[in-house]
């Protein structure tokens, strides 16, 4: 993929886009410790220091930018109102000069007024982070605290959507995992493909692709690459979550949001059938980005549907 | 502006074409009020507009308010609301828009500030909390009102500038609250505040109500969140002083781009540190998981003054 263009008019937003669960505050976190280039890890609860940062569906911002309360709305007025709310932020980011990263959950859709979500008249490029979606499932789960059986459902339904009025988030519209997938492969502006497991396995040769393609300074210094990607190595992570605490996680989150960071979890929780519902669904998408589609041998070694609970922020529209 | 002073109840009255529920009650009169609110003619845009943002332009003394689903409020000299509301807006939608930011815009050209911030009085003395939408006030606010706490406001406080040693401000007791809210503050939901479906917050009634609308700013609560894993991180600082404050103060107000239009900045920063000066900040942290609730709101409820409402 070409990268980005110059910085130049409103175009100030870079799109850090994921399907929930798939590496998404790694790839920021990175990047932080990539942009501080400080002889310290950056720390968890102040990345937003290092990598100027918007959030795309923070009721807060929806608040201060749009001049109105999100708990008045609707979730398809506010969907209505959220462009208005990502130029205004480009505007201001222009003014400045600078560079805003915009972590996303949604879909690139349209809003419930048939408006692009994602202008692309403000938008640099996107960083899409994307995993292999039984990893995706299991870690959903357990991050919602659903069972695997209905975390799997979410990633199958085309109407799944994340988070309700009462959280401090706005309503986010994920479609199943191919859908998401392809919206934000099928894009008007430059999208990177960054796999959580490329990065899990070479962390500082992804960080340097992410640096180029974002015309970063330093994207060539080895050196800071590498020390980047230890500072932000799960180890660490979860190292400063135990001391520090994370505050992004949802407030229903009973396990740590840093909780495994592994590739494969799915062959010691996920049933053959449950399996194979997955690889039935997404075989395409898997294909095309690489993921063998095909049912792996040692599947169905489990059978149960371990975590089970009410699960508040996460659903399906009807 | 008629009502002013410690010893009234509202710093304006108001008259309305529609029903504006108990929200305003204090502030209702059938003949002769300040505000007059009343469907009109409501422009596209404002000419020669020195300050906008996606739904609102600021131009001298009015303030234009344009929903993009039919819905539009113009606010001029702090003396009227007009509204025009087209297809499928019904009169509880209307209300409840109406009483959000052309509300908060009308309060502001009538020199008042708003603050983000749910209230508890004892007497006439005001303790209120602060945090963005979804940051949990009203749920405190109901909690505390259920446990004996006079419930002072919901969502907005409205403060006169400072004339005096002490903070004179306004809250009405209009609770809101969604599903999952009034379950943990252990209240009752009552109407709906919109008809739409998939839209589930109802109004509430405190328990426990202030009979006061005016009341005395004492110590303002900033709620922060902190992480459900690292226990240390909880609990309630110590006073902030100074620039400190007057920063807490700040990104308390409510609309506050709005408010810096309407007020203008300097006049804002001159308000904020007399309040700084006079009213007591501290931010209290603590986890947002449920199960940490009642703990939590032991702990602040250890903060706030022993005397009840009425006892004062």
């Amino acid at each position: 993929m070409t990268a980005i263009q110059d910085r130049r008019g409103l175009r100030r937003i870079v799109w850090i886009a994921s399907y929930p669960k798939s590496g998404n505050t790694w790839v920021r976190i990175l990047l932080a410790n990539f942009l501080a280039n400080s002889e310290a890890p950056v720390p968890i609860n102040k990345i937003h220091r290092h990598l100027p940062s918007m959030g795309s569906s923070s009721r807060r911002d929806f608040e201060l930018e749009i001049g109105a309360s999100a708990a008045e709305c609707t979730d398809e007025e506010a969907d209505m109102l959220l462009p208005s709310l990502y130029r205004r932020r480009a505007a201001k980011a222009a003014k400045v000069g600078k560079t805003l990263f915009c972590k996303v959950h949604d879909a690139c859709r349209k809003t419930s007024a048939g408006d692009p979500l994602i202008p692309e008249e403000i938008t640099l490029g996107a960083l899409y982070v994307l995993r292999h979606p039984l990893d995706v499932a299991v870690s959903y789960a357990f991050y919602c605290n659903l069972g695997f059986s209905e975390s799997i459902a979410h990633l199958n339904d085309p109407r799944t959507v994340l988070a309700g009025l009462p959280d401090s988030q706005l309503l986010r519209i994920l479609f199943d995992w191919s859908g998401h997938v392809r919206s934000w492969t099928d894009t008007p502006f430059p999208v990177l493909v960054v796999r959580y497991e490329d990065l899990l396995a070479d962390a500082p040769g992804q960080l340097g692709r992410m640096a180029r393609f974002l015309r970063l300074e330093g994207s060539g210094d080895e050196g800071r690459l590498r020390r980047a990607a230890a500072f932000s190595s799960f180890a660490r992570l979860r190292e400063a979550e135990d001391r520090e605490g994370f505050k992004e996680g949802w407030r229903g989150l009973k396990q740590p949001f840093f909780r495994c960071g592994e590739s494969g979890a799915w062959r010691r929780h996920l049933s053959a059938e449950q399996v194979r519902s997955v690889l039935d669904a997404h075989a395409e998408t898997m294909a095309a980005f690489g993921y063998d589609p095909a049912l792996p041998e040692g599947a169905g070694q489990n059978d149960a549907d371990g975590v089970v609970s009410a699960q508040q922020s996460s659903g399906r529209r009807s | 502006m008629s009502g002013k002073g410690a010893g009234s109840q509202v710093p304006f009255t108001v008259q309305a074409d529609l029903d504006l529920g108990t929200f305003a009650e204090p502030w209702l009169r059938t003949r002769g009020a300040d505000v007059r609110i009343g469907r009109g003619a409501v422009p596209d845009a404002l000419s020669g507009a020195e300050h906008e943002g996606p739904v609102w332009q600021c131009a001298g003394d009015r303030v234009l308010i344009r929903f993009p689903w039919n819905l539009a409020f113009l606010v001029e000299g702090g003396r009227r609301i007009s509204y025009e509301a087209k297809n499928g807006i019904d009169d509880l939608d209307l209300r409840l828009f109406l009483l959000n930011t052309p509300w908060l815009a009308l309060a502001m050209q009538r020199g008042l500030l708003p603050l983000h911030a749910s209230a508890v009085a004892h007497g006439r003395e005001v303790q209120a909390f602060t945090a963005p939408s979804g940051g949990g006030k009203s749920t405190l606010a109901a909690a505390l009102s259920a446990r004996g706490h006079a419930l002072f406001a919901d969502d907005v406080l409205l403060l006169e500038p400072v004339r005096s040693d002490e903070v004179l401000c306004y809250g009405y007791k209009d609770l809101k609250l969604w599903r999952e809210g009034a379950a943990l503050a252990g209240v009752r939901r009552g109407g709906r505040c919109r008809t739409a479906e998939n839209y589930d917050k109802r109004y509430v009634e405190a328990p426990q109500r202030s009979p006061h609308s005016c009341g005395l700013l004492r110590t303002l609560y900033v709620l922060q969140r902190a992480s459900s894993r690292v226990e240390d991180a909880a609990g309630l600082t110590d006073e902030l002083k100074g620039a400190l404050a007057t920063a807490r103060l700040f990104r308390s107000i409510q609309r506050r781009r709005l408010a810096t239009a309407v007020l203008g900045a300097g006049r804002i920063a001159e308000w904020l540190a007399c309040l700084a000066r006079l009213v007591s900040v501290r931010i209290f942290r603590r986890p947002m998981a449920d199960d940490h609730f009642d703990l939590h709101l032991e702990r602040i409820a250890a903060a706030l003054p022993r005397e009840r409402a009425g006892a004062a």
